[in-house]
């Protein structure tokens, strides 16, 4: 249960705590799909206003469960016992050019790398347990994300992932969104593809192997993030935008939460980094 | 009991159940004419679902595979849309949130003779059909020429050997995954059970198709590319979710370009 009973409640708990997030694009990636925005990308994400500092790979193929305490985490507030997280209100401004479409807040449960995108063989991939806040969650999503430039040669047909199920079932079929000719840009960092599950199944427990349908070229590094979803921010072109608690529908974050961003990117490349590019996003707490 | 205060809004949006949905769009997803898209078979998260597998139909719940799952509240608390947000990658994109009551499939598009299809009782609430949707929907690709369809409902005043209509098939509008609205006869709001459909003529493939019966819960409306939109509890009008409903989201698209995915999220609360 929630711990705001009323109205009152709520506003005796504003103003909130603040956490930023910032991110300078440098080149933008593939327009329109799903970019990670936590990790180290000399490439695609500037070097200056990076704020918190970009997560590194975690040098596993099974991965490593993440928290608030992880480097490149989101800073979330303390918390005492028995009280709970609620992000209150979130104010965003896109990328300078073309079609931002915004931004997506989740908790980051696990992420992996060390698989090879120029293999179309099995790669075993055996994901650690779910962190404690996430055991027994029937919604937790997996996507795909590139830690090391691989090549550029896209799916010629969905990669397929072997999984268990959020009831524990094991050898589920499910498969790498390349969404249209899109995904397969093993070439830039960053990239994100959701995995699409089996019919029935409403959530990952852990994910066994993996197998790609197209080399991509060049060897490169990728792996999976477990996630939960929190809320959704649309952001225009160089616009700016705030949702608040009513808009995000006062979403609870666990309080051990590794928040993180996945940007919809803008669709031109620019060429340098610039003011104009950045992303920034202010994130208010409350706690109740 | 229900939700009748602003503070009992509040306590249920600190309890909501948030929910994702994503999915593929693989069929031909550039109409020349704004179209109705059924995601219930396409790929995505959750998994997708799957045809009825029967002409007589079958009543899908939040538990069957291809719904947006939710549990239900503890009577006598109900459940209502406490959030929706939606994102695709591409041109503008209507979505509309039901609750989809009723399925079949199992119908061709070349059968010329009157097909029977009889659907089964609409269990939910408003089970006379009152402000109930029908549609054709297409499971597995139908012919390119365009045939009108004449469906023989019951209406949601009980009277039976209504006639509605629908234009199903031809080029861009054949595809699994098409949905077509049945235009009700004069004087009718609601479309209890469905007895037959017969087409004018053969569409020249007979692939599959079916009825569906849906009741509306929310609309939101993507405008710019790529840039998704927010329905908040009160913009929505705190809509009721009925316990086991099975939340379907459907796209209506714009006359050009082809979204590639389609992304959802939904917080349901309860009071």
């Amino acid at each position: 249960m929630g711990n705001f009973a009323t109205v009152s409640a709520l506003v005796s708990a504003q103003p909130g705590s603040i956490s930023v997030f910032t991110r300078t694009l440098a080149n933008n990636p593939t327009t329109q799909l799903w970019f990670d925005a936590m990790i180290a990308n000399t490439t695609y994400l500037g070097t200056t206003e990076l704020y918190p500092a970009a997560m590194t790979a975690p040098s596993a193929v099974a991965g490593v469960t993440l928290s608030n305490t992880s480097g490149g985490a989101i800073d979330l507030p303390n918390v005492a016992g028995g009280s709970k997280l609620y992000l209150s209100r979130v104010r965003a401004r896109g990328g300078y050019d073309g079609g931002a479409g915004g931004f997506y807040l989740y908790d980051r449960l696990i992420h992996s790398d060390g698989l090879v995108s120029n293999v179309i063989t099995s790669q075993t991939v055996n994901t650690v347990a779910l962190p404690a806040r996430a055991t027994g969650d029937t919604e937790v999503e997996a996507f795909s994300t590139t830690w090391t430039t691989g090549g550029n040669t896209g799916q010629a047909s969905d990669p397929t992932v072997s999984y268990t199920n959020s009831s524990g079932t094991a050898g589920r079929s499910g498969t790498i969104a390349k969404e249209g000719v899109s995904f397969g840009s093993f070439g830039v960092i960053g990239n994100m593809a959701p995995v699409y599950l089996a019919s029935g199944d409403t959530g990952i427990q852990s994910i066994q192997s993996v197998t790609l349908a197209t080399s991509s070229g060049s060897a490169g590094s990728w792996g999976f993030v477990l996630m939960k979803r929190l809320a959704y921010v649309p952001v225009s072109q160089s616009m700016s935008n705030s949702a608040d608690w009513v808009d995000l529908g006062l979403v609870e974050v666990p309080t051990d939460a590794c928040l993180s961003v996945m940007a919809v990117p803008p669709q031109v490349v620019v060429s340098s980094v610039y003011r104009g590019s950045t992303y920034l996003l202010d994130l208010e707490f409350v706690v109740g | 009991m229900a939700i009748a205060t602003l503070d009992g809004i509040v306590a249920a949006m600190a309890a909501g159940q948030v929910r994702s949905w994503k999915r593929e769009l693989t069929s031909d997803t550039t109409p020349t004419q704004p179209a109705f898209y059924s995601c219930w078979t396409a790929d995505g998260f959750p998994g997708k679902g799957a045809a009825p597998g029967s002409t007589a139909g079958a009543v899908p719940t939040s538990a069957s595979a291809g719904a947006i799952p939710f549990t239900n509240p503890t009577a006598p608390s109900l459940s209502y849309l406490g959030a929706l947000t939606v994102r695709y990658s591409g041109t503008s994109v209507h979505t509309r949130l039901y609750d989809r009551l009723v399925h079949s499939d199992g119908l061709s598009g070349t059968v010329t003779t009157s097909q029977t299809v009889g659907t089964p009782a609409i269990t939910r609430p408003g089970s006379t059909g009152t402000n109930v949707e029908c549609f054709l929907e297409v499971y597995t690709q139908i012919g390119a020429t365009a045939q009108v369809a004449t469906v023989t409902y019951t209406n949601s005043a009980g009277t039976g050997s209504r006639s509605g209509t629908a234009t199903i098939g031809g080029s861009n509008s054949r595809a699994a995954g098409k949905l077509f609205p049945v235009k009700l006869q004069a004087g009718d709001t609601g479309v209890r059970s469905v007895q037959s459909v017969q087409l004018a003529g053969s569409t020249g493939t007979a692939g599959g198709f079916g009825v569906t019966l849906a009741r509306r819960i929310a609309a939101l409306t993507q405008t710019p590319d790529g840039v998704g939109a927010i329905l908040d509890v009160f913009d929505a009008g705190m809509p009721q979710i009925n316990d086991d409903a099975c939340l379907w989201p459907v796209l209506l698209m714009a006359a050009q370009g082809a979204p590639l995915y389609a992304e959802l999220g939904l917080t349901v609360i309860q009071g």
